[in-house]
């Protein structure tokens, strides 16, 4: 008897599961899909700059020729340089028009040496920066450039300073940026490389990385090793979302020429500024200094 | 075997339970006006997630296309107001007609009339507006159950001590003693400036609120608001028209959801154990006391029907965390066997959940879903359609019946015995 009420209940309840099921649980599952979407578009600031970060001994200018060659026919992307001075301060010029959404922020360093030490100074110099911008710009978005030792200050500002609760970098690319400094040989890890790598499960699983390398013959671009460039692997392949390495040859593919290699430039349009959401060609495209 | 010992035990507490008068009378109003409450329930589901923006089937079916929902929402809120209002006033007669008739048949009646005045006269309030008439009276399903039940029965008490002691006899001594204890109560909430029923809560689940912004202590936090909140459940504190919301404002929801959304994903939050992760996601499936366990057991092992047919009927609203009428129905107010699982199971539910975030079995709800979300469905969408959630979800109220189970057999074993009685003497 006992058995027989379990059995019609149970019966029911299957029944009304499955057609609960039908009516509630795939609505709702579609729904949810559209409704975090949309917030998630909702959520972001209107401002998406892109923030680039020089290499050693090179200044807020650095990126200079870069941006006048990215600046070219109709587009007019505002330039807004900052140096970090030693003791936190910064000095800031040039400025980001009102209704610019992509604007170029370059963060150079007052010391701006090479070395472990200082490029250890640079990643929280960078966070002064940082704190600073997205506190007066109120964007919680960025995309990002770093030249050289720039590249190795951004992973570490990465890995060490950003509150990704906060802030989210979608896409870096590092140009010849020498993540185990000089060695050539990949095996014998560098204190900078080995200090990435240990800290590589703080990098932002949604990033994608680009990193350039530049060669003026098969080993280097006359400065950095080419295995040096490769080493960049090891901190971020199956880590953060998706890593790329792109060899560059050919005309200005020196060290210090990198930034104004054509090839680089167009690297940069299409997947830098090119962001998908239509911001880049759309909006700055008007943007006038006011 | 320590099972069927605890089972035994807990008869035996509920028999003993039975046999108080007062017990028995709430019981028997609370019995008889349940379908006019799951009518007013019903009607407050449609209003809630149908006709109401943001709700969840307005949102999910996106109702907001359709013009006459705005316009039913307002008739469907009056009409279940409207059934609220009769099933309360219903109750506080019953109890007080049931007391009086297990003192003496004949003071059923009367007694029923003291509660009746009594509550009239707790309840009239003087407003002064120019315009408007001065005085009106004010129930609107948003009275709490004890206080019905404890007016009933102090009109039926009050008749049947006056009776015995003051030997009044006439309508109009009784009415004037029935007003003067009336002005008494009123004068004594003034004093204090408080409603004995509707604030004796609130302070309480202040403090304890308070603690919940205390990212240090969340766990603590959830836990004694869950304990304190069933507790006043469990006693009555609770009016018809109450109805659950997700803590989806709350600050340390907030920054999770912030971060969820720069991050697009739900790794590392900033407070993974909060109330809306952990509380409005696992311990309150089918509203308060994760009733939605013991309605199941109801509906699958319960060896009476007319048990089966109350736990088919309550299954939508309480499906859709309104648990109210099934409350009523079972009834758990004041119900000794049924207030160990109903604090502790929740509590149980929150542990099991705070363990499974933390070992990162399944992501914390951060997403925001909307009103009335069936509770089961709540870690589901907040995570942003997690399949693991889900699962672990149905494990939990697996967990949920299983807890339950001994005291649900303990509810059915007076029932049974009656029965076989009543076969035996036949």
């Amino acid at each position: 008897m006992k058995k027989k009420f379990l059995s019609s209940s149970l019966s029911i309840l299957i029944l009304v599961i499955i057609g609960m099921t039908i009516a509630v649980g795939v609505p709702a599952y579609f729904w949810t899909k559209t409704h975090v979407t949309k917030e998630r578009v909702q959520n972001r600031s209107k401002l998406y700059p892109v923030i680039l970060v020089p290499g050693s001994s090179a200044t807020e200018n650095r990126f200079d020729g870069l941006i006048s060659k990215l600046n070219t026919g109709n587009k007019k992307q505002s330039l807004l340089k900052i140096t970090v001075k030693t003791n936190n301060q910064l000095r800031i010029s040039g400025r980001i028009f009102p209704r610019d959404t992509r604007p170029f922020i370059v963060i150079a360093f007052e010391n701006n040496h090479d070395g472990y030490q200082n490029i250890q100074r640079q990643a929280k110099w960078m966070s002064v920066a940082m704190t600073y911008l997205t506190k007066k710009y109120q964007f919680n978005h960025f995309s990002g450039i770093g030249h050289s030792n720039g590249g190795l200050i951004y992973t570490l500002y990465l890995e060490k300073y950003m509150d990704q609760n906060q802030l989210l970098l979608d896409r870096l690319m590092t140009i010849g940026t020498p993540y185990n400094f000089s060695e050539t040989n990949m095996n014998q890890r560098t204190n900078i490389l080995k200090e990435l790598i240990a800290g590589k499960e703080k990098l932002p699983r949604n990033l994608t990385v680009y990193s350039i390398d530049g060669t003026t013959n098969y080993t280097t671009d006359g400065i950095v090793p080419s295995t040096s460039v490769s080493t960049g692997k090891y901190i971020f392949q199956n880590q953060v979302a998706q890593y790329t390495k792109i060899t560059v040859t050919g005309k200005d593919s020196q060290h210090s020429d990198l930034p104004q290699n054509r090839e680089i430039i167009q690297l940069i349009n299409e997947n830098i500024l090119q962001t998908g959401n239509g911001a880049t060609s759309n909006i700055t495209q008007n943007a006038t200094p006011q | 075997m320590m099972t069927n010992r605890m089972i035994t035990y807990l008869y035996k507490l509920q028999h003993k339970q039975q046999r108080w008068p007062w017990f028995r009378s709430c019981y028997f109003g609370l019995k008889r006006v349940s379908p006019l409450l799951l009518i007013g329930i019903l009607i407050q589901c449609l209003t809630l997630s149908f006709f109401q923006p943001h709700g969840f089937f307005y949102e999910i079916y996106h109702l907001d296309k359709i013009q006459w929902v705005s316009e039913a929402n307002g008739i469907t809120h009056l009409l279940s107001c409207v059934f609220f209002d009769v099933a309360l006033l219903l109750l506080c007669v019953l109890v007080a007609w049931y007391r009086g008739y297990l003192f003496n048949k004949k003071e059923a009646v009367p007694g029923a009339v003291v509660a009746l005045i009594l509550l009239f006269f707790i309840n009239f309030h003087v407003r002064r507006t120019l315009g408007d008439g001065a005085g009106q009276v004010n129930l609107s399903g948003n009275i709490p159950f004890i206080e019905m039940l404890v007016i009933g029965l102090i009109g039926a008490y009050f008749y049947h001590i006056t009776k015995k002691y003051l030997h009044l006899k006439s309508v109009w001594s009784f009415s004037a003693a029935t007003i003067v204890l009336g002005s008494l109560i009123k004068g004594v909430e003034r004093l204090l400036s408080m409603n004995f029923f509707s604030s004796l809560s609130a302070p309480v689940f202040a403090g304890i609120s308070s603690l919940l912004n205390d990212d240090q202590h969340q766990i603590l936090g959830i836990i004694l608001r869950e304990i304190g909140r069933n507790l006043f459940v469990w006693l009555g504190f609770i009016s018809p028209d109450q109805i659950l919301v997700a803590h989806t404002d709350n600050d340390l929801t907030r920054a999770n959801l912030s971060a969820a959304l720069i991050k697009d994903n739900l790794e590392g939050l900033p407070h993974p154990l909060n109330i809306y992760s952990l509380s409005d996601s696992f311990a309150v499936l089918g509203g308060y006391g994760q009733i939605l366990a013991l309605l199941l057991l109801f509906l699958l092992f319960s060896r009476y029907r007319t048990h089966r047919i109350n736990a088919w009927k309550n299954l939508f609203p309480v499906f859709l965390n309104v648990n109210i009428g099934f409350l009523a129905e079972v009834p758990l107010f004041f119900n000794i066997v049924l207030i160990i699982p109903f604090i502790f199971v929740p509590v149980i539910s929150i542990l099991l959940g705070a363990l499974a975030i933390k070992i990162g079995l399944i992501s914390p709800s951060v997403y925001q879903v909307p009103l009335n979300t069936p509770t089961v469905l709540n870690a589901f969408m907040g995570t942003n359609g997690h399949w693991n959630s889900l699962i672990f979800t149905l494990t939990i109220l697996l967990i949920s019946m299983l807890m339950y189970y001994p005291f649900f057999k303990a509810l059915e074993m007076p029932a049974f015995s009656l029965t076989k009685t009543r076969e035996e003497q036949r």
